[in-house]
């Protein structure tokens, strides 16, 4: 049956709020009149029209949650994004898989962010939710779904669209228009992840907060109140800066945790792209703190808000129009809204750049020249050096973008991005970085006081010292070489002691300030960790048998990899390593079970115990019982021992993914100093293609103690023997069962195999008996009581492997825990500038 | 004559005020040379934009020469022979038959690499060898671009980028 209410209502809905966007952008920009009276009158009409939008866009994210939740796969959305086994939470974050619904996300953050300013903000709520619900209005236009009669032009794609509608040229649609799939298909395992759930969310809250510092900048231009925007504008810079930068570094974790690239950044252009508008943001923040004093931070910090904003908007035409296309694996494919991208872009440019033209000259140019001895130099320093760490970003990711313009001006684009992204950015960016720790570590000694020359000196003085020694020591200690490594470690080592200094002296005095210095000190870590867990992650499985592991590989991936095969240690210092088998992950049971003790059913998310599943001598499932796998998971244990005989198990994972093929994802063992990254290069039977492959079956007929040789190994035939119980085999008391017992000796030691010779009713029974150690799989064939001689039939395979890749990571911890301190130092200061906006407002000396 | 004299009366507070904002007073005593500093400051403040425009134009300029070039196979070989070891990106489509089936792709043993036949925009065709596993969906791409040089007659790519078809093309419906 095909809902078709709920999709209706969903679609008017999304109309509704578009039309209540636009009817409350006009009804504030009239209550943006300067007369008293007037605005009045249109503010209750405003209000009203803006909580009839926040209403529809809420029911509107409802009924999405409603068609996924109650698996109406009749419809698209859905049906593309998930399926009948998936977990709640997941059913929460497959809303925002696609194009439509990380919209539809983003605009619920807007509307969010639109009732908190109504409820806070008196004076400035008119003109800043003209500026609101305009940009609702066009958010809104990218989900209408609305196709416009006469010149067949579509606007927006909306989620509510049904799956015939998408399919229609289908036979089964044309068979059966009423059909419905009986599952979706899925969201995609590698985003089945507890970071996937929270990254979007946070960094399209990042993304959405953007807007406010922007609308209150415009609002302070149109109404020509030059300064008075900054302070309730600052904690939601700040907050902005802190949401996205923590959204922009989840994305960067999971990919750590998730992804084989063995490194948490990329340099992908999707990646780029929300990194860019989060350098300008910083550099605007800084720049209007320091605007009182100087004449030109005032200009600077609107410039790099407007600038902020363009760029989230930039980047979202950049992922989303489809001109990456084959540059990124991130972007979306083309929903044909890139002209509405580009107007709703070019829109708020033109808006902006006319307002900041007009008003350039009437914005104040207070206060006094910037001098080398004051805080306004340093911040202007280093919001220079962030605006260009983003501007060597974007002119590189924008390459796609110059081809497009090339070519529509008719000529023939042909530049390419670089081939090398790793090293072409963070070549550049290093040096950058360099002068950011040291303009971080000096501009906070002018923070709180005011600095003459001598004592200038006097201040740094401690630090220098503390820094070179600290520095040199780590230098040698970690035995780091390269000149450009040695200035970052010092410049960032000077950052953490400098903030550092003054951090003790806030403590003493006015915690409360200390905001500022405790987010540098976390940027100085991360820069730090970000040094060593890049610079000096070191291979550790290092190939050393001389043997290529493939022929047709790269010569890396022989040296850089090591084999393991089944049960067979191997070393790799300073460990031995063993492979022990592959593992699933059964649902209610903690840790993994091995793959063998599974058997599999007709579904292919549940499995057959074959034997008793426990862990720690609780019994979890029942020979015989079916439980619940995740079947696309696979994860193989292996073993480690060190030099001290401490022994820990890895279970690095192989993801068999059909949009993504086959994901191999790493698992870490992690130090203080360091983390252990191992994770799988190949390994073999992973799809139904690949199977084991048995040899023809070779036969071989000995005697009782005779030695023959099965793959080169040497092989005794220890002794043959009627098993007396034959019931414990699952026979009759008729049947017969023979069992021999085979010796084989590998270089590794000597292995036994015991296969049965059974007659059953009568008839011969052939049971293959398996020794995966060696891939060796016998047949006890015949029994010849004449000449005592015994027939086997024995087939070969390749041994069950893995091609494993260990890359230890020094100092990782240092980078997530100045993560962590920034984010402290950015609430600090946070809650530091919104009570100054609180009490300036209730104290009404300012707006 | 009389703003003067307000000015001098004015005097005490205004020195209270310059205490609290630092040396504004001084420099309001020093008109002379402050002028003096102002030029050297706007000098300064020009020099220092001349360097961040440096720097900008050095970025523009290091982005242009990392840059790779979009050319076909014909270019990319003459690169080569030229003694030019840069990766370039090459775009074309995999070979096909008569009958729109891909021809010429040939498996590695492990499948952890392959090699295929891809032809450029001016029909010319080339083997390409990828040492690594084929990518997810590189038979049903519209079009394949390649990132690498060739060694000796083969083109080695070094990373395959793909474009496939619009969402509304890429799976069919089954019935189930």
């Amino acid at each position: 049956m095909v809902h078709s209410f709920v999709g209706n209502l969903g679609h008017l809905l999304i109309i509704v709020a578009f039309v209540s966007s636009i009817l409350a952008a006009a009804t504030y920009f009239f209550a943006s009149s300067d007369n008293p009276l007037k605005a009045n009158e249109w503010r209750l009409f405003a209000r009203m029209s803006f909580f009839v939008h926040a209403v529809a866009v809420f029911a509107t994210v409802y009924c999405l949650f409603h068609i996924i939740s109650n698996y109406y796969y009749e419809y698209h959305y859905p049906w593309k994004v998930s399926d009948r086994n998936l977990p709640f939470i997941y059913k929460i974050s497959s809303l925002w898989q696609d194009q439509e619904g990380s919209f539809l996300l983003w605009i619920f953050w807007d509307m969010v962010l639109g009732l908190v300013i109504i409820f806070t903000n008196k004076y400035w709520e008119a003109p800043v939710m003209t500026i609101f619900a305009l940009v609702q209005a066009f958010l809104t236009s990218m989900i209408l779904g609305v196709v416009i009669p006469g010149i067949n032009l579509k606007i927006g794609s909306d989620p509510f669209i049904l799956l015939r509608d998408v399919f229609y040229s289908d036979e089964i649609f044309r068979l059966n228009p009423n059909f419905v799939p009986a599952d979706g298909t899925g969201l995609n395992p590698l985003l089945q992840n507890y970071w996937m759930a929270i990254h979007p969310p946070t960094l399209f809250l990042g993304f959405a907060t953007t807007l406010v510092p922007f609308a209150y900048c415009i609002a302070g231009l149109w109404k020509k109140r030059y300064t008075e925007w900054i302070r309730p504008a600052l904690p939601w810079s700040l907050f902005s800066a802190v949401t996205l930068g923590t959204g922009i570094l989840m994305g960067g974790y999971w990919a750590y945790e998730t992804l084989n690239f063995e490194g948490f950044w990329n340099w992908d252009p999707v990646e780029n792209a929300s990194l860019v508008p989060w350098l300008t943001l910083v550099a605007s923040y800084h720049t209007m703190i320091a605007y009182r004093n100087s004449t030109t931070a005032l200009k600077t910090a609107v410039i790099l808000i407007v600038v902020t904003f363009i760029l989230v908007l930039y980047s979202t035409f950049l992922t989303r129009s489809g001109v990456l296309g084959d540059a990124s694996v991130h972007s979306f494919t083309d929903l044909g809204l890139s002209g509405q991208l580009l107007i709703y872009l070019l829109a708020f440019m033109v808006l902006s750049v006319f307002l900041i033209i007009i008003r350039w000259k009437d914005i104040p140019a207070g206060g006094k020249e910037v001098s080398t001895y004051s805080r306004e130099f340093w911040i202007f320093m280093g919001a220079t050096t962030l605006c260009l760490m983003a501007f060597q970003v974007i002119v590189a990711t924008s390459i796609p973008v110059f081809n497009e313009i090339i070519e529509w001006f008719g000529g023939i684009g042909n530049i390419a991005a670089p081939s090398d992204p790793a090293s072409f950015y963070s070549s550049k960016q290093l040096w950058f970085a360099i002068f950011l720790a040291i303009f971080s570590g000096t501009g906070q000694f002018f923070w709180w006081k005011k600095m003459e020359k001598e004592k200038l000196k006097a201040a740094l003085t401690y630090p220098f010292v503390i820094t070179l020694v600290l520095a040199g020591l780590v230098i040698v200690v970690a035995k780091v070489k390269d000149f450009s490594y040695i200035l970052l470690l010092t410049a960032s080592i000077y950052s953490a002691i400098a903030n550092g200094s003054i951090l003790i002296k806030l403590l003493r005095s006015n915690i409360n300030l200390a905001g500022g210095s405790i987010a540098h000190i976390g940027i100085a870590m991360m820069l730090i960790g970000i040094l060593f867990s890049t610079g000096y992650s070191k291979v550790v499985s290092i190939n050393k048998s001389g043997l290529k592991i493939f022929a047709d590989v790269e010569e890396e991936f022989n040296l850089e990899n090591i084999v393991l095969f089944l049960n067979q240690s191997q070393k790799m210092e300073p460990y031995d390593l063993t492979y022990k088998g592959r593992r699933l992950d059964v649902k209610g049971v903690p840790g993994y079970v091995d793959f063998n003790d599974l058997g599999p059913t007709e579904d292919r998310t549940k499995a057959i115990a074959l034997d008793d599943i426990s862990v720690n001598g609780k019994v979890y499932a029942n020979k015989g019982d079916t439980v619940k796998i995740h079947p696309e998971n696979i994860y193989f244990q292996v073993d480690y021992v060190d030099k001290r005989g401490k022994n820990f198990s890895l279970f690095p994972r192989m993801q068999i993914n059909e949009s993504m093929g086959n994901v191999s994802s790493p698992d870490i063992k992690r130090y203080l100093t360091k983390d252990l990254y191992t994770h799988l290069n190949y390994a073999p039977y992973l799809t139904p293609e690949d199977q084991v492959e048995w040899s023809d079956p070779e036969t071989h007929t000995v005697k009782l103690g005779q030695r023959f040789f099965i793959n080169d190994f040497v092989t005794i035939l220890d002794k043959v023997e009627r098993v007396e119980n034959v019931a414990e085999l699952g026979l009759n008391e008729s049947d017969l069962a023979v069992r021999a017992s085979i010796s084989i000796f590998s270089n590794e030691g000597k292995y036994t195999i015991e296969p049965l010779y059974i007659i059953r009713e009568r008839m011969l029974g052939r049971v293959p008996e398996t020794l995966q150690e060696l891939g060796i799989q016998i047949i006890f064939s015949k029994i010849d009581p004449q000449t005592n001689e015994f027939t086997f039939e024995v087939r070969t395979t390749q041994r069950d492997f893995i091609v494993l890749k260990a890359v230890q990571k020094p100092g990782i911890n240092v980078l997530w825990t100045g993560t962590m301190v920034m984010i402290l130092g950015f609430i600090i200061a946070i809650r530091r500038r919104y009570r100054e906006f609180i009490k300036m407002r209730n104290k009404g000396t300012e707006l | 004559m009389r703003r003067q004299v307000l000015l001098q009366r004015l005097r005490p507070s205004e020195k209270l005020q310059a205490r609290c904002k630092g040396n504004d007073y001084n420099k309001q005593r020093k008109v002379p040379s402050d002028n003096k500093n102002y030029d050297k400051r706007m000098k300064k403040s020009h020099i220092f934009l001349l360097i961040v425009i440096a720097i900008a134009v050095g970025v523009v300029i290091s982005t242009a020469g990392d840059a790779s070039s979009y050319v076909n196979f014909k270019t990319a070989r003459e690169m080569k022979d030229r003694g030019d070891d840069n990766m370039v990106h090459v775009v074309g489509e995999l070979k096909k038959d008569d009958q729109g089936r891909i021809v010429g792709i040939t498996p590695g043993e492990n499948r952890l690499s392959f090699s295929f036949i891809m032809v450029d925009d001016h029909q010319q065709e080339q083997l390409v060898v990828y040492k690594k596993p084929m990518p997810t969906d590189f038979t049903k791409s519209e079009k394949v671009v390649v990132v690498g040089n060739y060694h000796n007659e083969t083109f080695v790519a070094d990373k395959i980028l793909l474009k496939c078809p619009s969402k509304y093309e890429e799976t069919q419906i089954q019935a189930n």
